[in-house]
Order: C-alpha cells, then structure tokens, then sequence
C-alpha cells in the first residue's frame, strides 16, 4: 500500500501534473467564489481541452477544480451570505455572522484551515480504505437511505431559530418544492405548470441565491440608514487567530471530517448532508453552545471540514465501484472515458499509476489550495470592510451571471427573483428559511428511497425495521431526536438574531 | 477623367471585395452547434467522442452544448424548432424517435420534426443478474420468476427507457412477473443490484459491467443482439437461449431539423459515413463495447429509424407500457 502510494506521488509530482493540479484548483478556487458558476459547469466547459494532456493530467485537473470550488464556495458564504452551493449554506450561518463583527479574516482562515486538515484526513481514508469504503456504501439501499434522509430532514428543526411549529410549516414547503419535477417511476413532469424548464425540478443554485443572497442585499438596503452596523474599517488586514480559537476549532474540524468522509461515500450523494450534519452534531456536543449563530469559529470549521472531506471521499465510488455518486462524478466518468479508461471494480488493478496518483494529486491540491488561500485572506478582508452597499451592486451582477450559468437560460434568474420575494416575506415575517432549504434538498432523494423502500417490499413497512443497518439508524436517530425535543422543551428558543 | 475615375472605382472595389471576403469566408465556417440533450457524462461521451471526428472529417469547428431534460426532450424541442440551415443539429439516443413515441403519450418535442442524418453508433444491452440469484442461465432466471411470481426485484432506472422495454418484453414473452421498483438512473440500478437490493437489470454493454463479470459480482446471463459479442464470446444471445425475437439494440444517431436541404443534408450525411469508417473512432467504439454500424447514407438512415421504430412499437403495444402525463 505504501509503495503504491509513493509511486502515486511520484506521478502526482511531475511537473505536468503538478501544473494541471495547479490550474485546477485556481480555476476551482475561482469558480467557487462566484455564486452560481458552479465545478460542472466549468469541468464541462474544460474538458475538451484536457484531451490532449492524457487521462491523468486531465483527471487531476478536473479533480483540482471540484474541491478547490469548495474552498471557494465558503468565501462569498462569509462574506456576503451568498452561498453558492448546498454545502456553503450552513457554513454561512455562523461564518456570515463572524464577518458582521469583523472577523471575517478569521472566518476564512479557519474555514481554509479546516478544510485542509480535513482533505489530508479524508484522502489518507481513501487511500488505506477506499475499496472497503466502497463495498460498504453498497449496503446502503434504498429503505437506509430514506431513514438517513428522514432523520437529516427532522434533524434540521435543531437548525432553526424559530419556533417548532414554524420549522414544521417549512419542511412541508420545502418538500413542495423538492416535487416539483420528473417523477421517478413515470418520469412525468410534476407541478411543472406545463414549462419545460421546471420539467426536471427546480435548481438548488436559484433558489439558495434568492433565499439568501438576494434576501441579504434586500434586508441590508431597506434597513433604515445608520441601523445597519458597518464593519470597522480599522480592523486589521491580516488576521491573527488566536491559539484560543484554533484550539477550540480542532476538535469541530475532526468530528466534521468523521462525518464528512463517512456521508461523501454513500453513492447518490451523501454529501450534501454532510456539512448540515456536521453543523448539528457541533451545535449538540460542542462547547460555547449559546454563541452559535452568533459567530461561532466552530460553526465554521465543522462544516467547512464536512464538506471537503465529503468531496474527497466522493470520488470512492467512482474509483472503487464505478458508479458517480453525484453530477460532477458522473462528468469525471465521462472524462475518463473520453480518455479511454474506464472506471470499474477493477480500476485499481488495472490501473494503479492513474488510481493512486489521483489518491496522491489530491492530497497536493489541499496543500496549494492552503497555500494560496490563507494569504488570499487579507484580500478578502480588504473587500469585507467596504459598506455593503457599495459590494450589492457586484454581488448581484454575480448572482444574475451565475444563475444565467446553470442552464444557460434566464428562467434560472427569474426563478432567483421569485425566491429572492419569497426570502423577503420571510424576513418580514421573521421566518428562517434553513428548514425550507434542507427539506428542499433531500425531499427529492428522500422520496425516491421511500417509493423504492416500499416498492421493494410490496408495501410492507417492516422492511425498515427488519434490515440491520436501518434499523441500527432508526435507533440512533430515534436517540438524537428525543434529546432535541427535550432541550427544546428546557430553552426557548430566541426567534431572530 | 474618365480613365481616373474608373481606375478609382476599380480600387474602391478592390478594397469592398476585400471588406467582404472574410465576412463571406466567416459565414460559411461559422462553428456548427451541436446540441446533446443529456448532462455531461455518460452518454454524453459517445456525443463528445463523436462531434471530435466529425469537426475533423467535416472541416468546420463544432460546439458541443449539453441541453439536459425531460430525459433528451429539452434538447429535441430546441433543434427541432430550429432553423433548418445545417447550423443546429442533435446527437441523440434513437430512443428518441424509435420508441419514446410510442411509449409517452405526451412528448414535449415532435419527432415528425426531426430528420435523420446518420448513424453514430450501435450500442448492445445484456441480461444481468446478481450472482445471489443462484442462476446461470436465462430458462434457470425464467423458472425461478415462475416459482416465485412477483418476488425477483427489477430496479427500473428509466421507466420507458429502452432496457426497461426490452425487460418488459422477456418477462411478457416468458410469462412472469416481477416486481418493478422505480429508481433514479442507471448508476442507482447498478448499486442496487451489487448491494443485493436487486435482482435482475438489463444493462448497457461497458467496461464497467465487463470488470463486475470478471469478478464474479454480477453475473451476464445473454445478451440482446443477433451474435455473440466479440469481447464476451462465452455470453450466449437472447436467441441461444430461447427468445429469438428479443434481437434489440440501442444506437446513437445525428439528426437536424426539418426542412434541411437535400445538398446540406448529403454533405453531412456523407460526413457521418466518414466519421463510422474512421479506424481511430472504430477503435474508440470498441473499447467501449460499441459498435459502428453499417449505415452510409442519410436515406439508409431514414429506412434504419423506421424499421427501429417498427420493433419498438411492437414491444410496447405488446407490453402495454405506457407513460401518461
């Protein structure tokens, strides 16, 4: 196993390699700060001009700008409550907060920290476990999926601010919308209202930009003048954090790489979930507990260490099993063909340079994105002090390129314009909407395990009781669940911030 | 005066002709868009795959751009409407045209709208079970789904899709039942059955499934096509084991929008022809476990579709499978 992983460094290494990881993760790192322009959207775009560089060069940097977008993804999350995709939504939550009181520069180094520990944790897993790893995330079937997803839906009430009934009122809304789309048996469009575009649902990258995005540039310019608190100017570019915070963000970042690595290799994507995951075993079990979301450095790392470890152990079962566990996967599969190899059982037989040189450039990518990004911070910061009427008008420029980017269709920013009305009632209202995104996202998934559960067993709901690692999650869910219903009981909840 | 004026006039339509000629030359090779109605990904490489030797034998550059939804209809509608000047064509699956009519009682394209081009490639469906089963043959998978009516799981990733029709047409010519659990996609099918959440699937022939037989994980018990495939010779055909109608395939094809002229519509045809003779794309076919096909003019493509069309309207009025909105 060592020999096989230093011969993969060795390739991982050379200078051809070496530069495809390279403007990888730049590209990555780029793409991820821009809400909207998403990793496939570009790795499509690029993979033609990777055909000339071989399958391994051009797999490192496709690999390169997939993780390297969620270092970047965190960065307008902090910055201006924008995040980009599903895993910058929670580290939004408490990293946004720690922009508002100045400390966005800390933010960010924790988030960049984190997610490098994690990334070096999470490939070292791949590499001594990944062909387990894989056989093992096949014992997920469907009736496992759907209690994982039930229990992250309940889950999520910890998340909101508001009160039970309110969370309730915004899971149902948001397992609406997770409907609207094909369905998975007849493949008819559901609540498309006729509209071709909303025949395959609607799009994560909308409605998290007028969810919060929008909603934040709405609120920050209708809040009367001088109500606002502005970032001091004179807070120091570059940040030192203190040994204090890093200590206290070692042990978030470990149990958010645990959960991460676990969730990222469950095929059909357990990584979504894996920051949201990760956020709520913190907000249990961490310290300093009334301080999240407020601006709890724990609240960053957790997440952000989730969600990278959960990209690196994505690629498990591509390499192990071939099978894509999400969208990006599926581009890499077709890179990889287009090059000429095909990922199978056997990938790391038949191919070992190709197999543990990608385990190896991965680990290469975390260290160049560390690199490149803990100094980027006092750029970031630089950008965070200006008053955020004068950053709305780029921000929502990004916004409507990103959303234009998704399908390259304006229907994707009028969708960001209805949800952008939608976040305003709520903030009227004083709703949190965290309920309604997590729904939203694993309504979907949620319903076709469900559907494929109780198709598989003609009906019968024991099937989720009488198979062990279900009903090992039923019971373990069924634990964390009564405790949350007890603290809620104990504290009341504050409703807003 | 007369000679200076014309000399004049001669230069100042030198200079317009020159003006002009790039204009001219620019229209001619303006880069031919070529729409694959799937995401990036499987199947989309054997587009990619494709559109690069195409843009080779054709002469022009070609934009590939993927239009995903509503399973390759998205992407139809929007050639299908388009105008028919050789600059928008579709890289689709045949199922499209061959079977989708029949199959979805509401399409949001209309096939009548398409013409076909040429032929891509061929691709071959096999009859796989888990090796838990305990079956090694078709009659053996037959008997046990006669003992057990309804228990053998079938996870279905594309209801309607062309292996799910061709399942639907061994169970109906067999006898049996089965019980049909919808799940999201090819992949979700394949982790289904290796996790023992499935029992039976009929999957597109690759390297993937190759690997899994050689392991032992699955087992193939025949495949759909006339003859044995080349790289599985051991695997014997629907018609060896007892069900010569079940001579199916899939395949990949170029289509335009209606009204093509017929000089465009030879030039790209005699294109496609160049692109399935080429050894490099033979080659690639190959090695994914494809084939090119014998097709080599748009009208030989046209007769191809309609006889494809023939088969699979067969199947579904003889299986009744029919997606209403």
């Amino acid at each position: 196993m060592i020999e096989q992983l230093l011969v993969g460094f060795s390739a991982a290494l050379s200078w051809t390699n070496f530069l495809f990881c390279f403007a990888g993760v730049v590209l990555g790192t780029m793409v991820g700060v821009l809400p909207g322009v998403g990793p496939l959207v570009t790795i499509s775009v690029l993979l033609p001009f990777t055909y000339g560089a071989g399958p391994m060069a051009g797999i490192i940097m496709l690999a390169g700008i997939y993780y390297g977008a969620q270092y970047g993804g965190s960065t307008t999350a902090i910055l201006v409550n924008m995040p980009g995709e599903a895993s910058s939504v929670v580290t939004a939550i408490d990293g946004y907060q720690m922009a508002r009181r100045g400390k966005a520069g800390q933010a960010l180094a924790i988030a960049a920290v984190a997610s490098f520990v994690a990334g070096t944790l999470a490939t070292l897993l791949v590499a001594l476990f990944g062909l387990s790893l894989g056989r093992l995330a096949l014992s997920f079937g469907p009736p496992e999926y759907a209690i994982l997803l039930v229990l992250g839906i309940c889950a999520s009430i910890g998340l909101s601010r508001g009160p039970l009934l309110q969370s309730l009122g915004g899971i149902c809304i948001g397992l609406l919308l997770a409907c609207v789309g094909a369905d998975v048996a007849t493949g008819s469009p559901r609540l498309a209202f006729g509209l071709p575009e909303l025949a395959d649902g609607l799009g994560l990258v909308p409605v998290a930009l007028g969810l919060y995005g929008v909603t934040e540039a709405i609120r920050v310019l209708s809040a009367p003048a001088g109500s606002v608190a502005e970032i001091d100017p004179n807070i120091p570019v570059r940040p030192r954090l203190s040994g204090a915070e890093l200590r206290a963000s070692v042990a978030p970042t470990l149990r958010g790489t645990a959960i991460g690595s676990v969730l990222g290799v469950l095929p059909g994507g357990g990584a979504a979930i894996a920051s949201f995951a990760a956020y709520l075993v913190e907000r249990r079990t961490g310290t300093r507990r009334e301080l999240f979301g407020h601006g709890n450095p724990a609240g960053v790392a957790a997440p952000e260490a989730a969600n990278n470890a959960a990209a690196q152990t994505s690629f498990v079962p591509l390499l192990a099993l071939g099978i894509p566990a999400n969208a990006v996967m599926a581009l890499m599969l077709g890179a990889l063909m287009i090059h000429g190899v095909v990922p199978g059982p056997q990938l790391a037989d038949l191919q070992p340079t190709l197999f543990w040189g990608l385990i190896a450039s991965m680990w290469v990518g975390n260290a160049i994105l560390l690199v490149l990004n803990l100094p980027l911070v006092g750029l970031w910061v630089r950008l965070s002090r200006l008053p955020y009427r004068d950053l709305v008008h780029a921000v929502m420029i990004c916004t409507c390129v990103g959303a234009f980017s998704v399908n390259t269709s304006g229907f994707e920013v009028a969708l960001v314009a209805l949800f952008a009305l939608l976040g305003w009632f709520f903030l009227r209202t004083g709703i949190d909407p965290i309920t309604i995104m997590l729904a939203f996202v694993l309504g979907a998934p949620l319903e076709e395990s469900l559907r494929a559960s109780l198709t598989m067993s003609h009906g019968d709901l024991s099937v989720f009781v009488t198979r062990p690692v279900s009903v090992t999650l039923l019971l373990l869910g069924g634990v964390c669940l009564l405790l949350l219903i007890r603290s809620r009981g104990r504290s009341p909840r504050d409703s807003q911030t | 005066m007369i000679a200076i004026h014309n000399s004049r006039r001669r230069v100042l339509g030198a200079i317009a002709a020159a003006i002009a000629l790039p204009t001219i030359a620019k229209a001619s090779s303006r880069p031919l868009r070529m729409v694959i109605p799937y995401p990036p990904g499987p199947p989309d490489t054997f587009g990619r795959l494709f559109a690069d030797q195409f843009a080779a034998k054709l002469g022009t550059q070609i934009v590939v751009e993927n239009k995903a939804g509503a399973g390759g209809g998205v992407g139809a509608d929007l050639v299908a409407r388009s105008q028919p000047d050789g600059e928008t064509l579709l890289f689709a699956a045949g199922s499209l045209v061959g079977s989708n009519p029949y199959v979805f009682t509401k399409l949001m394209y209309s096939p009548e709208q398409l013409v076909p081009i040429g032929l891509a490639s061929e691709v071959n469906f096999i009859l796989t079970v888990r090796p838990g089963l305990g079956v090694k043959t078709v009659s053996a998978l037959v008997d046990l789904m006669r003992r057990e009516p309804g228990r053998i799981i079938y996870p279905n990733g594309g209801p309607g899709s062309l292996p799910h029709l061709a399942f639907a047409d061994f169970a109906h010519g067999a006898g049996v039942k089965y019980n049909d659990v919808p799940v999201r996609g090819g992949n979700a099918v394949l982790a289904a059955t290796l996790g023992g959440n499935g029992d039976v699937f009929v999957g597109v022939a690759s390297e993937t499934l190759q690997q899994y037989y050689n392991e032992g994980r699955l087992v193939p018990l025949a495949v759909f096509s006339k003859e044995r495939l080349a790289q599985m010779p051991a695997v014997p055909t629907m018609g060896e084991s007892g069900f010569p109608g079940l001579a199916l395939l899939g395949y990949y094809g170029l289509f335009g929008p209606k009204g093509l002229p017929d000089s465009l519509l030879k030039r790209l045809g005699e294109a496609v022809a160049q692109v399935s003779a080429d050894p490099g794309y033979r080659a690639r076919l190959t090695s994914l476990y494809a084939t090119p096909g014998s097709v080599s003019t748009p009208g030989e493509f046209a007769s191809y579709v309609k006889a494809d069309q023939a088969i699979w309207s067969a199947i579904v009025s003889r299986t009744g499978i029919r997606i209403t909105e």
